[in-house]
């Protein structure tokens, strides 16, 4: 059980779920997966399907359109799965927190590992949240 | 717990269809011998001279390759040699020899050549292919390990099956190609060590085993009842038009060259320094490109436009089946391609020769865009065809 829970923290493949965004935790996730910051170092890859993701990467305020498919979608990947919460919207909606158009926070529609605060958060603040996931689930039972 | 009962069972099937090893008693002057060790022929023999040690009689045409046990001189002036033959078993049938041959031959495809083997090799070159892409795009690259804490963790996973696929075949068709991958390399790997374990055919074997991979593929991608996944079925099925003709068209060079269907005898021949093996050689490289389906041709599962292709719905240990399986395949087709065209040196040689046609493999795939499947099938029809019957007349003609 150790061997598969360490081989699972050195190899998490990531989906990225934006919830309408404005794109610029988007454009800083893609930043942390090019050659400057090298998330495949540590064994992290974005992958197309839900079905071969591990974290689940949320950016963007849910609305109305789109709160139901969260939880669906975390519904569909395969468990282990972490969601990870990208930028001040996902974290805990900001500025649009009393908008019309936004029902409630990610956090309330899916449990949430870990927040990475920021508009947008720094590639490296990215990374750093990674390492103090893995960190996390390190110390913790998965 | 089906799933594991299925799998044992076509373990169990393809461990019995390979060949059991027999001793024969040979009296025969030492010139035919040597003849038949130096030409690797088979030599004719009266039936009244060739006797087994077990009593009973083998035609010459049985025969395959054997080594020298024991070797005495007869006071007749003739010399007894003693053979160990590697055979296929007709006509006898004996319970304890069977369940020898079952257990041997269960270890050559559960561990030394086969799975275990193969799983190691394969993991260890994915790397390679990874740590060089890595560089070849000014990054770190992967830790060594990475491919097993890939698989490891996909292992682990939950499986996920839609309530819309065909769960059975769902199911079956990883694991079927899973096991065909095992086999290809097993037999490419016994061959390797040893040219008597190589029997009549096995060429055409490794063919369409390779090709049962892809066509699994395509049957687990279309029972998963997902519509991105049938996109990616029938480009999976036009890219195996396109590539199987040239591909086999390519690889008649070789046997035409030795005028062999079995790799003991291709092996022996050396197709590369020939114009047409080389020309030859070059098609084959392209076609076993598109057959591992990494990225000039990988249009099938394209991560970026259908997330995943004929994949997206597997996950956990029936992905994990399919990562490990295109990983074999990666890691065997320069093998195959070496033993069919470049055998010929001594061992070290043949790191070097697998190095080059690796890097060839690596580098193709960094410095190709991904085509579209109109011209896939464009270039092979079209252009790579072409080559590779002109090359198959210029080997008839005999250049």
């Amino acid at each position: 059980m150790k061997l598969f829970k360490k081989s699972l923290l050195k190899s998490l493949w990531v989906f990225h779920l934006p919830l309408s965004p404005c794109n610029n935790c988007d454009i800083e996730i893609v930043d942390a997966l090019t050659p400057r910051y090298d998330l495949e170092r540590f064994g992290i890859q974005l992958v197309g399907s839900i079905r071969h993701a591990d974290v689940l990467l949320v950016t963007g305020v849910p609305n109305y359109k789109n709160w139901q498919k969260v939880k669906y979608l975390y519904e569909q990947a395969p468990k282990p799965c972490f969601v990870v919460a990208v930028g001040t919207c996902a974290c805990g909606r900001g500025m649009f927190k009393d908008s019309l158009n936004s029902p409630c926070n990610v956090d309330e529609i899916v449990p949430v590992s870990m927040y990475i605060p920021g508009c947008p958060p720094k590639p490296e603040a990215i990374i750093s949240g990674v390492v103090k996931l893995v960190e996390r689930l390190k110390s913790n039972k998965l | 717990m089906r799933t594991v009962v299925v799998s044992i069972f076509i373990i169990f099937l393809s461990a019995v269809s390979f060949a059991r090893e027999v001793k024969v008693k040979v009296i025969a002057s030492e010139e035919n011998i040597a003849r038949y060790l130096a030409n690797r022929e088979v030599v004719k023999y009266t039936s009244g001279t060739i006797v087994v040690s077990c009593g009973e009689q083998i035609l010459p045409t049985e025969i395959g390759y054997g080594k020298i046990i024991e070797k005495k001189l007869l006071p007749t002036g003739e010399t007894e040699f003693v053979f160990c033959y590697t055979i296929r078993d007709k006509h006898t049938f004996h319970i304890a020899g069977i369940v020898e041959d079952l257990f041997k031959n269960l270890f050559y495809y559960i561990i030394f050549p086969g799975m275990l083997f193969s799983i190691v090799f394969s993991i260890l070159i994915s790397w390679v292919d990874r740590k060089l892409t890595a560089r070849i795009q000014y990054r770190q690259g992967p830790p060594i390990l990475q491919n097993l804490y890939d698989l490891l963790k996909l292992l682990s996973k939950e499986v996920v099956v839609p309530d819309i696929a065909q769960q059975w075949l769902f199911i079956i068709s990883p694991i079927i190609a899973f096991s065909c991958a095992v086999l290809v390399s097993s037999i490419i790997w016994l061959v390797i060590i040893s040219p008597s374990y190589s029997f009549v055919g096995d060429v055409i074997v490794v063919i369409y085993l390779m090709t049962i991979i892809p066509v699994m593929f395509i049957l687990g991608g279309s029972a998963s009842g997902n519509v991105i996944a049938g996109i990616g079925v029938s480009r999976e099925i036009k890219l195996l038009l396109s590539y199987e003709l040239p591909l086999i068209t390519s690889l008649l060079v070789p046997m035409i060259k030795s005028s062999s269907v079995k790799f003991a005898d291709i092996t022996t021949a050396s197709v590369i320094s020939s114009i047409s093996g080389i020309v030859s050689f070059i098609v084959a490289i392209i076609c076993f490109v598109a057959k591992v389906g990494i990225v000039p041709f990988d249009v099938s599962e394209a991560e970026t436009e259908l997330a995943g292709g004929i994949f997206i719905e597997y996950s956990g240990f029936l992905l994990g089946l399919i990562k490990i399986t295109k990983q074999i395949l990666f890691s065997i087709t320069p093998l195959f391609l070496i033993i069919l065209y470049w055998f010929k040196g001594p061992w070290y040689s043949f790191i070097l020769k697998y190095a080059v046609v690796l890097i060839i493999f690596i580098i193709l795939r960094n410095t190709n865009p991904r085509l579209k499947i109109v011209q896939i099938t464009k270039l092979f029809w079209y252009l790579v065809f072409p080559i590779s019957l002109i090359s198959v007349v210029l080997a008839l003609i005999g250049v």
